[in-house]
């Protein structure tokens, strides 16, 4: 497949700040790329730098075979870009304010009002049209802030944490709106520091920390860098330490730790190792109530690769 | 060179406060026109003989004995010189600060539409808002003068002086835009683009008062706008009107040239 955008070696500093180094990435056509990390990765700084927002230290990049630069405006018609700060306009309504965004893009008016009428319909705005944005919620103000980065029916979309702060129900419905746009041929960049967002949604994942790439690949590729094969929980009303012991002397075990009648293991890659477990409990006569397992997350492959959690 | 959403949606944000000033401003063209007879005048004399001090400051030192003479002294030292201002500081930060401010003028920059087309439809409706009051304004003072007292304003006159405050405006609205373009938080924005001028018109009041601080006139932009030279006939108002203008075509275009290189972090 096609690549719509390439970065090469991107370097921003702000005073004496490395907000982003030596980033290197493309994006292929038609693809949701995730842009995971954690607070001031550099998740806001890169996109700034591919919009030509910001001036950058030294790299390149290049959107659609050529290269971006503040008056590329061919490039920046077919670009949406949804940014992490709300910002519409108080004294416009929500359809006034989607019409003036994509009146940015489409100066046919017939055209741009079946636009912004798609787009209120994609977000689920329809009972809202006339509504100021200080009467929305919180939800509904994100929706509209996507509706109106989105109406003029750009090939490359940005999203930069578009789910922030945001209740269940508009979250749900803004990931399935971006699925959809997907689907329609839309190329997504998409941000965000939550893990479960970017493993329902991305087809890659882009993993920053302090402005460096310290990995990607699709969701599986990441989780098997991890030397961890599953975590297993297990209630156990009373264990006596002998016993601890004797768990973390099983095969493929990393780590045991008991608390409040949880009991943690988590295991090294390996085989059999569940089948192993329940083997040892039955000969041990160890009763226990739930039982569950767990595969490594992305959070997990973050701890390992950088000694912190994803999210504090 | 317009961005036709953008225009709207300035206009749209800002008639409101605009109408109310003017609203103010009717109230009070009216009240000061209509005060110009014998025994208001005289109430007034007493004041500038008992406080000649305050009455200087506010530029009220003058001689009142014609109608545009008197309006000049009541409604061209004060009224005409802060209303206009005040609109003038407030929609310049709006234009271009209060964007940057809120993010939406990243959303205006990586959409296709060039920085200079952007930055000259703010500057045009910066200049329409200050040309509609002070348009406005003259309108008024005309209309009032001639129902209340016929034939008696100079209007060619009253014409020039008004010309000049217009310039004098749009010259203190260069000042406030280049602040709301350089700063990238309306605070600061403020800070300098109201900062300047009122500090000016503080300055001018002390200025105005008779003794040693008249030395103080040439440090403030209001000594640019002479309303009582222009009446009396003299040159040199012309002279301040064009260096008014080349300063100003210097602030719009150095703003440009900021605006075009601005970087824009949100
Ligand atoms: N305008 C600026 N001036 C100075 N430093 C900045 C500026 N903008 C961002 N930074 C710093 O650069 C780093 C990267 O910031 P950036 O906003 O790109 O992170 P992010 O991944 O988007 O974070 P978040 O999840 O909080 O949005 C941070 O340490 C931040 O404090
Ligand atoms: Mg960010």
């Amino acid at each position: 497949m096609k690549n719509v955008i390439e970065v090469k070696k991107l370097n921003k500093k702000y005073k004496n700040l490395q907000a982003v180094q030596d980033l290197s990435f493309e994006v292929k056509e038609k693809e949701i790329l995730g842009l995971l990390g954690p607070n001031g990765s550099g998740k806001t700084t890169t996109i700034n730098c591919l919009l030509s927002l910001l001036n950058f230290d030294s790299g390149s990049i290049n959107i659609l075979g050529k290269e971006m630069t503040p008056d590329a405006y061919d490039i920046k018609s077919k670009i949406g870009v949804v940014f992490q700060d709300v910002a519409v306009f108080e004294e416009l309504t929500v359809i006034e304010n989607i019409t003036y965004f994509c009146g940015l893009y489409i100066k046919d008016k017939k055209i741009r009002n079946r636009y912004v009428e798609e787009a209120i319909d994609l977000v689920g705005l329809n009972d809202f049209k006339d509504f100021y944005p200080k009467k929305l919620s919180g939800g509904l103000l994100r929706r509209l802030n996507i509706a109106c980065g989105i109406a003029h029916k750009p090939s490359i979309i940005f999203l930069d944490e578009p789910t922030v702060a945001v209740d269940p129900q508009s979250r749900n419905n803004i990931l399935e709106g971006i699925k959809k746009l997907n689907k329609e041929g839309a190329t997504i960049i998409y941000t965000t520091h939550y893990m479960e967002e970017v493993e329902i949604l991305c087809d890659r994942i882009i993993i920053l920390d302090k402005g460096i790439i310290i990995a990607s690949g699709t969701s599986k590729e990441l989780k098997e860098l991890t030397s961890i094969e599953e975590k297993v929980t297990i209630e156990i009303d009373d264990l006596k330490q002998e016993i601890i012991e004797e768990f973390k002397k099983l095969k493929n075990v990393e780590n045991v730790s008991y608390d409040s009648k949880l009991l943690y293991i988590t295991y090294k890659k390996g085989k059999d190792n569940l089948i192993n477990l329940i083997e040892f409990m039955k000969t041990k006569k160890i009763k226990y109530n739930k039982f569950f397992s767990e595969l490594p997350t992305l959070n997990d492959v973050f701890l390992e690769l950088t000694g912190k959690e994803l999210r504090d | 060179m317009i961005n036709l959403p953008l225009f709207k949606q300035s206009i749209k944000s800002n008639y409101k406060l605009v109408l109310i000033f003017l609203a103010v401003l009717t109230l009070y063209i009216a009240i000061i026109v209509s005060m110009y007879e014998p025994e208001a005048l005289k109430m007034m004399e007493s004041f500038a003989e008992t406080m000649p001090e305050l009455m200087a400051m506010f530029g009220m030192n003058m001689e009142v004995a014609t109608l545009t003479g008197f309006l000049i002294t009541y409604l061209y030292g004060f009224l005409f010189l802060i209303m206009p201002l005040i609109v003038t500081i407030i929609v310049a930060n709006r234009l271009i600060a209060a964007h940057v401010d809120k993010g939406s003028m990243a959303c205006l920059l990586s959409s296709p539409n060039k920085r200079k087309t952007i930055i000259l439809t703010q500057m045009q409706v910066l200049n329409l808002i200050i040309f509609a009051i002070i348009a406005y304004s003259t309108i008024i003072t005309i209309i009032s003068s001639e129902i209340v007292f016929p034939g008696e304003i100079e209007i060619v006159k009253l014409m020039l002086i008004n010309l000049s405050l217009l310039t004098f405006h749009i010259f203190l609205g260069s000042i406030c835009f280049i602040a709301s373009t350089i700063a990238n938080e309306t605070k600061y924005s403020l800070m300098f683009g109201a900062g300047i001028p009122l500090l000016s018109f503080l300055i001018q009041m002390l200025a105005n008062m008779e003794g040693k601080l008249d030395i103080l006139k040439y440090f403030t932009l209001f000594s640019f706008f002479r309303p009582l030279a222009i009446l009396s006939g003299e040159k040199y108002p012309y002279i301040l009107l064009i260096i008014m203008i080349v300063i100003t075509i210097i602030i719009y275009t150095v703003s440009i040239k900021i605006f075009k290189n601005k970087d824009l972090s949100i």
